[in-house]
């Protein structure tokens, strides 16, 4: 898993508990890599598992709630970090529309080993069907980021996150939003 | 402050700064995996980047490698080729192209210049310089398509320019030129045009046809000479079926047009015949030569037929086939005529032949003498035409067939050339034979064919040879252990024959000429049997001659060869024993009868005679027989007719009685028509008894004993015995013969000594005694032998002349007697063989 989701992580639980509940994470939890994360390097998905099973449990928030905080923190992150895929772009459909295309694309050429979900897209007008697929099971990071990105541009729209199997690893977004 | 309240605020303090410590620490740590990450991720870098270098530069090296191939393959190519980009530029260019537009610069002088530039440099060059330059603008104006366009320069050169723009994906960039000189290929393809054009002339003046049709017989041309053939003109054929206008509605020849459809559609060229329908319903003949034609991908799309009216031709040939028709009917007929001829004249003449003998027995006076010598000579004379005719026409015919068996050639020769010797004129003239020694075999001939070239010959030789010497030689040309070749040379000091008629002598009756014929007769056949029996051994005659010197008549033979027969085989008897119990001979001629009967009383086999075919049925209902000799003339009812309703009857006790046809004509028509009717051998009259007794042998009605002995023939008291067996041994073929000749010659000579006894003419008397002297010791009259040398002696005065009358009565009153004892010895040994 890439360096910056553990960067952001830490980074998004400092914000949110303050650096003791970071220190406590890092002293406490049996990391193969030792901790100290670089946005730059790739890291073992197991070491996030843990990550949020002992922030669940210092903090008593629930790990999906924590998840889509971490969705909803990291979207501006990214608006900041790669201004290239929002430019010229003014609606959260069209942007999320671009996510198979040209984002996972490119993120692909600069991290050839970064192994990231699979969404099929359908635009139906004011309607937005996004299916989720990822061995990961991560759904509510990515309503997280879902969430996050209507803020940006600014929109709101009904979410509806719909499993379509059991252990979440096939996940069904529908985005509807009133006529513009 | 209060240290109490204090220390915990100090114990958080030093808790917060210890975790600032490790948070710096993480943050440390951190920095050094991210910068070494950064080093790591340089060093990918600076390798990726390297090998890019490598690869670039590689690719160059390949680039430049196959632009240099291209271009030498461009300045190499037989074609002037100039490449354009898409704003004009010439970018490339090759020496041809600068050659065929004569443009003095180098290939790199040009490159950079404008196209249009360049165009106005050259446009005098051609027939239409305007035309040029349009076509010129029209391309570079942005037309991306191929173009192509045929221009004609001023010094008669001929150019191809095809114009092909240049795409690079979607882009336009640029055109190629490939400009070819086709002076010398637009000069062929006029000089084959012009030949065509010649030789389509000569086919339409040619009394040819020509048609073109497609696969389905639909006319696609007719050229004049076909229309003026068939009287239509070529707008009525064009589009119509050639079958159905055309063909006659034979069977046989629309079966024949299918077979021709079939062998052109596999690619297949044939000259075949048809008879065509004109327009105004006359039929011709016409030969065609069909071929296919194709396109020009090589599919058969039709063919092309060449007619050749030969309606004339066919006439004629229907004519003459008529005519052959005929020809073999009447030559069927001379065949027929032939062979009743062998039957209905042949037996008259021997009776002429043998009264006429008889009657020198008569004592005829000297005019009836006279009357009975033209008779002899002239039914001789006949005989030999009639002999000699059938002889010919059965060679010619083919259905002359060999009948072989061992011969010992020299013994053969030995008593042709001693019967040859009787009948010389005179005495001066000799006859010998020249024997080749390492000839130490026998050979497998026919003795009939072999007695009749060599007679033949010698008696010309010695009917025209006056003096000298008639000399037979033989060689042995080559041999093996099968074969020997055999060269016979019969060479004469007669008369010779002209030049002109060397090569006529050899055809039916052609002699030397009218004079010849006047003054030595004959038939003018026999040397025309000779050639073709030479011929039957595989040998070739040919004469040289010289007038008033001699002639030579030189020929080979081919024959298998035997060992010699050891001589005390020849002295074995065989004994034939009997398994026959009866059989019927049907026959109505009286002395074939009795000469059948007594073969068979020898055989001591039974036998029934019939005289006809109604007689012989009526003995074949009532007795079972072992086998039928069968005639095939007869009167009432014929052999023919005999034979099939003998056959037919089923139930008959004689229904598959073996039956052998005797037929007296040696033809293989009758033989046939014989086998046909449901006989089942054939034996020709005469036949000897051995001959009949192979046939018995052959149904199994006999059966062969042989046995050593040594007993010579017995001639009886009445002639000299022992002289005879020294003489002849057990050669009763050759006693025969002479015993014959003897007969048939003596009389004459006879007469003619009691002639010239009575005209006092003793040189002549003396001769002609010495000449038949030998004859009467032949016969075994030694005593008659004797006197004549006797009255051969009244010349030198050995024997006085009174006495001469006294000897002759003599030996005429032996001669009546004698001539009896020999005829009958004769008849002995005819009735022994």
């Amino acid at each position: 898993m890439k360096g910056i989701v553990f960067t952001e992580y830490l980074e998004f639980i400092e914000n949110k508990f303050g650096y003791e509940i970071v220190d406590k994470l890092l002293n406490e939890v049996d990391l193969p890599s030792g901790g100290h994360y670089t946005a730059v390097g790739s890291y073992d998905f197991s070491e996030m598992v843990q990550l949020l099973m002992k922030t669940s449990q210092l903090s008593k928030a629930p790990a999906d709630k924590l998840l889509y905080g971490f969705g909803l923190h990291i979207m501006p992150v990214f608006r900041k970090g790669y201004p290239i895929f929002f430019d010229g772009l003014t609606d959260a459909f069209d942007f999320l529309e671009t996510l198979e295309d040209k984002i996972h694309p490119r993120v692909l050429v600069l991290y050839p080993d970064a192994e990231l979900p699979r969404f099929e897209i359908t635009r139906n007008n004011n309607e937005l069907i996004m299916d989720y697929k990822s061995s990961r099971a991560m759904g509510d990071f990515a309503l997280g980021l879902i969430h996050g990105c209507l803020e940006i541009f600014g929109e709101t729209a009904n979410v509806s996150k719909e499993n379509l199997v059991e252990d979440g690893s096939k996940v069904r977004f529908t985005l509807t939003r009133g006529p513009a | 402050m209060d240290p109490k309240s204090d220390l915990p605020l100090q114990e958080d303090l030093r808790e917060k700064i210890k975790m600032l410590e490790r948070r710096i620490t993480r943050e440390r740590a951190a920095r050094k995996e991210a910068e070494g990450l950064l080093e790591t991720k340089s060093e990918a870098l600076f390798q990726a980047n390297k090998q890019l270098s490598n690869l670039n530069k590689t690719l160059e090296r390949k680039v430049s490698r196959r632009t240099e191939t291209m271009s030498t393959l461009i300045n190499n190519l037989h074609a002037g080729v100039l490449l354009n980009d898409e704003n004009g530029k010439i970018i490339l260019v090759n020496k041809d192209f600068l050659k065929i537009f004569r443009i003095p610069l180098t290939p790199t002088e040009i490159i950079g210049l404008d196209q249009r530039d360049s165009a106005n440099m050259v446009k005098h060059l051609f027939n239409d310089p305007s035309r040029f330059i349009d076509i010129i603008d029209n391309c570079l104006s942005g037309n991306t398509d191929v173009m192509s366009y045929e221009l004609v320069m001023k010094d008669d050169r001929v150019v191809d320019c095809d114009f092909i723009p240049v795409r690079a994906g979607d882009e336009f960039v640029g055109h190629l030129w490939q400009i070819r000189d086709v002076t010398d290929a637009r000069t062929i393809q006029k000089k084959i045009a012009d030949s065509e054009g010649k030789y389509r002339g000569i086919i339409e003046n040619m009394e040819l046809g020509l048609l073109e049709v497609d696969n389905n017989h639909i006319i696609q041309r007719a050229y004049e000479w076909f229309c003026d053939m068939t009287g239509y003109t070529e707008e009525e054929l064009i589009g119509k079926s050639a079958v159905e206008i055309f063909l006659v509605k034979e069977k046989k020849l629309t079966k024949a047009m299918d077979v021709q459809d079939a062998k052109r559609l596999r690619g297949e060229q044939s000259i075949y015949e048809t008879k065509l329908i004109k327009k105004n319903g006359d039929e011709i003949w016409v030969l065609i030569s069909g071929a296919p034609f194709y396109d020009n991908e090589g599919v058969i799309v039709g063919s092309i037929g060449i007619h050749y009216d030969i309606t004339d031709r066919k006439n004629l040939e229907y004519e003459l086939k008529k005519a052959k028709n005929q020809a073999e009917m009447s030559r069927e007929a001379e065949k027929q005529f032939l062979a009743n001829m062998s039957h209905e004249i042949r037996n008259p003449i021997n009776a002429i032949v043998g009264m006429t003998n008889l009657m020198y027995d008569t004592q005829p006076s000297t005019k009836q003498l006279e009357h009975l010598d033209r008779i002899k000579y002239a039914s001789d004379m006949l005989m030999g035409l009639i002999s000699g005719i059938l002889d010919i026409s059965k060679i010619e015919s083919g259905n002359f067939e060999l009948v072989e068996k061992q011969l010992d050639i020299r013994e053969a020769l030995e008593a042709i050339i001693e019967i040859a010797g009787f009948n010389k004129q005179v005495d001066d003239v000799q006859l010998r034979l020249e024997w080749d020694k390492t000839i130490d075999f026998d050979i497998m001939a026919d003795p009939t064919v072999i007695n009749q070239i060599f007679l033949n010959l010698l008696n010309n030789a010695v009917k025209f040879t006056h003096e000298g010497e008639i000399v037979v030689r033989c060689r042995l040309l080559a041999d093996s252990e099968e074969e020997a070749n055999l060269l016979f040379i019969v060479k004469d000091t007669g008369i010779g024959i002209p030049q002109e008629k060397r090569k006529s002598i050899f055809e039916s009756f052609n002699q030397g000429d009218k004079e010849t014929k006047l003054k030595y007769g004959g038939t003018g056949l026999g040397l025309a049997i000779v050639k073709n029996l030479v011929a039957k051994y595989g040998g070739k005659i040919v004469v040289d001659s010289e007038e008033g010197v001699g002639s030579t008549f030189q020929f080979n033979l081919h024959f298998q060869r035997l060992k010699k027969r050891d001589k005390s085989d020849s002295k074995k008897t065989i004994f034939l024993g009997s398994k026959a119990d009866r059989i019927l001979i049907v026959e109505d001629n009286q002395i074939n009868q009795a000469y059948l009967s007594g073969i068979l009383d020898n055989w001591n086999i039974q036998y029934d005679v019939a005289n006809h075919g109604v007689e012989a049925l009526k003995l074949l209902e009532f007795n079972p027989y072992d086998l039928v000799l069968m005639d095939i003339r007869m009167p009432i009812m014929d052999g023919y007719e005999t034979t099939i309703r003998t056959r037919s009857n089923h139930s008959g006790l004689n229904h598959t009685v073996p039956i052998v046809a005797l037929t007296a004509s040696a033809l293989v028509d009758e033989k046939e028509r014989a086998l046909a009717a449901g006989m089942n051998f054939h034996l020709t009259k005469p036949f000897t008894p051995d001959q009949l007794a192979q046939v018995f042998k052959k149904f199994e009605l006999l059966e062969e004993f042989t046995e050593q002995d040594n007993a010579p023939f017995d001639f009886g008291d009445a002639l000299d015995n022992s002289y005879l067996q020294d003489f002849y041994g057990d050669d009763l073929d050759r006693v025969k013969l002479m015993f014959t000749i003897f007969l048939n010659n003596i009389a004459k000579e006879m007469s003619t000594l009691q002639e010239q006894l009575e005209e006092d003419d003793w040189l002549k008397f003396s001769r002609t005694a010495h000449k038949i002297k030998p004859n009467f010791a032949m016969v075994g009259l030694t005593e008659i032998s004797e006197l004549m040398q006797m009255l051969e002696g009244v010349n030198n005065g050995h024997t006085s002349l009174d006495d001469a009358p006294k000897v002759l009565i003599k030996a005429q009153q032996l001669f009546v007697e004698g001539r009896k004892n020999v005829q009958n010895v004769l008849a002995k040994i005819e009735k022994y063989l």
